[in-house]
């Protein structure tokens, strides 16, 4: 029922966004590949069609966001337990660099723990989800999140 | 790490338990001693030195009655037939020490002083012959009353009555050690030297005896302060005793004067003193460098667990999602390639990842129950009854359910703690009736044995007491899943809060006939 649900809304997107929605790049950074994979199938299932980059650590995601060859990402999703630099690090260096720092930035985690939670606001985080167990709430999930950040929300002017 | 001397408590206990069984048996065997050297007329006996006051018959008679019941008291384990007997004992003496009392209060003879033997009139240092010294009749009256309080919950008055008649004859004491007249007489008849002895003794006796309640309640402890108590309490009590009397001894013999005599006992006092206050503090290091590292110890365990309920919400829930989301998947692509039972059985491998991930979250949030610092505030438990009620309602209003909430409970409770509290009863009990066409939830409170109890009451499916410790273990079970689902922590959350409140919860229930949930709350606010 949800698929029904998330495919008829993005239909809607489509419709009043036309293609200016779908030119704006989503960054997940993510060092599971499967929770990798399973992202990409709930964008998929909700027609989300952005571009979608994909880094596997914190250092790789500053070493993208600060390459100064491609533009920034419209959307970044972070997750917090990452090899080499932790997710909230990253974050810390998004909010530090004028380049980034007002990139959206949605913290995607298995975590709810409170210093998670808490730590991550105080970084500048503008949302927290946490990922479901059951893929059919993460897809409408997904679905209410690339509504929300792709459709609905204003993004910040691009530098 | 094992805290050094961990049940020294019981120990200790034991141990003051027998020394007051030999300080009852010696004061017993005293008081025989002398009733025998009155019916075989032996001075010694009756006053140790003949230009001392005897210790009269009846008093021995006391000292025989209170012995006998503190060694009856203290019988292990306790009988309620030898109980009263020793009550009846005590009974006894308060009785003898109130009627001389009323003898000297009145001016008139009761015809109690010579029941026993008799005393020739003219006896030293006594108005009426064989009538005890009136400080010695008050003794009586209240040690037989604290005696008689023995096992009473509130032990103020056994153990004031205890250490005023310790200190009464102590004074006394000091004045057969020091030959002061005055302090030794304290009336008009004086009290005997060795009825001075009986009365310290029988003070120590009860007062050991009651170890570990009220003002005894930390020389048996295992903390800071009932090692300091045992080891300078009888050191300060005795110590300057002993070298007052030797040093007495010195004056008397004309060694020394009354100057050098205090000279020497400010001296002596000062380096027993030190003496014992440094093995105290030897000890009392050992014991505070063990708190401090079992203190650690339980740091590094909490901090452990921290790291492993963190890993546990987080690790752990990652292979669930890929389970749940490749089956899906499975189920998506590949679907029309499989038959039946194999769609059966991914539907199967779905249903097992987000049961383990509904356990990794009951796990977490029951670990997170502990962690958090209480703060206990007197809250209206009823208003927040209804409003739970409330919201269970709405989650079916079609069931026919009445919530008879009592209305003003109140307690000194967490507020962020309570509500779950109330939550998972009422949701138990929401959940337990749910086949039944009518059902009643009950919540409230009444007072039982000294103790306010609240209950939740339900007349659902109930449970077979058999199995009623099971209840309260996190991830057990009473019913199938397919009579009632849950993951089985609804009750170990409820008993970690009631824990967390310093309460107790128990319940009762019969298969088919409801259950009723109990608990206490002990919680001081702040």
């Amino acid at each position: 029922m949800s698929r029904l649900q998330s495919n008829g809304n993005a239909a809607v997107w489509q419709r009043s966004k036309g293609h200016e929605m779908s030119d704006r790049q989503i960054l997940l950074v993510e060092d599971n590949p499967d929770d990798v994979e399973l992202t990409r199938r709930a964008l998929k299932r909700n027609n989300i069609v952005n571009e979608l980059h994909v880094v596997e650590d914190g250092v790789e995601a500053i070493d993208y966001l600060f390459g100064a060859d491609h533009p920034v990402p419209s959307l970044i999703l972070l997750d917090l337990k990452l090899p080499r630099l932790s997710g909230l690090e990253v974050l810390q260096r998004i909010r530090a660099t004028e380049r980034t720092q007002l990139i959206p930035v949605v913290v995607l985690t298995s975590s709810k723990e409170e210093r998670d939670l808490i730590d991550s606001y105080k970084l500048g985080a503008n949302s927290y989800i946490r990922k479901p167990v059951d893929f059919d709430q993460f897809v409408s999930a997904v679905h209410e999140l690339g509504m929300y950040w792709l459709v609905l929300n204003e993004p910040p002017p691009t530098p | 790490v094992i805290v050094e001397g961990a049940d020294v408590s019981e120990g200790a206990r034991a141990r003051a338990v027998q020394a007051a069984r030999w300080a009852a048996l010696v004061t017993v065997v005293l008081g025989v001693a002398v009733l025998v050297g009155w019916s075989f007329d032996i001075q010694v006996l009756k006053s140790i030195v003949p230009v001392w006051v005897t210790m009269k018959a009846n008093t021995a008679l006391c000292f025989v009655l209170i012995g006998a019941a503190l060694l009856l008291l203290l019988r292990e384990p306790p009988k309620r037939v030898t109980d009263n007997f020793a009550y009846a004992l005590a009974a006894l003496a308060t009785l003898i020490g109130m009627l001389t009392v009323a003898e000297y209060v009145s001016g008139l003879d009761l015809r109690i002083d010579q029941m026993l033997f008799h005393e020739m009139t003219g006896a030293v240092q006594t108005v009426t012959p064989g009538r005890m010294a009136v400080l010695t009749a008050i003794g009586f009256v209240l040690l037989g009353l604290a005696l008689i309080l023995f096992r009473a919950r509130k032990v103020w008055f056994a153990q004031a009555a205890t250490l005023l008649t310790g200190v009464v004859f102590m004074v006394s004491f000091s004045g057969y050690l020091y030959e002061v007249i005055a302090l030794e007489r304290f009336g008009p008849t004086a009290i005997a030297a060795h009825t001075a002895v009986g009365f310290l003794l029988l003070v120590a006796g009860v007062l050991l005896a009651q170890a570990g309640r009220g003002v005894m309640a930390s020389v048996t402890n295992d903390g800071a302060d009932g090692v300091m108590l045992r080891r300078l309490l009888p050191a300060v009590l005795v110590m300057p005793y002993a070298i007052g009397g030797l040093i007495q001894v010195g004056i008397r013999q004309g060694l020394y004067g009354t100057d050098f005599g205090w000279a020497l006992f400010s001296l002596a006092t000062m380096l027993t003193l030190v003496a014992f206050v440094s093995w105290n503090a030897k000890d009392l290091h050992r014991l505070d460098k063990a708190h401090r590292s079992a203190l650690d110890s339980l740091e590094d365990a909490v901090s452990e667990l921290q790291a492993f309920s963190y890993s546990v919400s987080h690790d752990l829930r990652a292979p669930l999602r890929s389970l749940d989301g490749f089956s899906t998947a499975l189920l998506e692509d590949y679907g029309d390639k499989l038959d039946e039972e194999g769609l059966r059985h991914l539907e199967r491998i779905r249903g097992a990842a987000r049961k383990m991930g509904e356990l990794t979250d009951g796990l977490l949030a029951l670990s997170r129950l502990s962690r958090a610092e209480p703060h206990f505030i007197d809250l209206d438990l009823s208003r927040l009854a209804e409003e739970i009620a409330g919201e269970i309602r709405k989650s079916d209003p079609s069931r026919q359910v009445e919530f008879a909430i009592q209305p003003g409970l109140h307690a000194v409770a967490d507020v962020t703690l309570i509500r779950p509290l109330i939550q998972n009863l009422l949701d138990n009990a929401w959940k337990f009736t749910s086949r039944k066409e009518r059902a009643r939830i009950e919540f409230g409170a009444e007072d039982s044995g000294g103790e306010h109890v609240y209950y939740v009451r339900d007349d659902g499916a109930g449970f077979d007491m058999a199995y009623a410790d099971k209840l309260f273990v996190a991830f057990q079970r009473l019913h199938s899943q397919g009579d009632f689902p849950g993951i089985g922590i609804g009750l170990a959350t409820v008993a970690r809060i009631v824990h967390r409140h310093r309460g107790r919860v128990w319940a009762e229930g019969e298969p088919d006939d409801g259950a009723t949930f109990r608990f206490t709350l002990n919680a001081e606010e702040g």
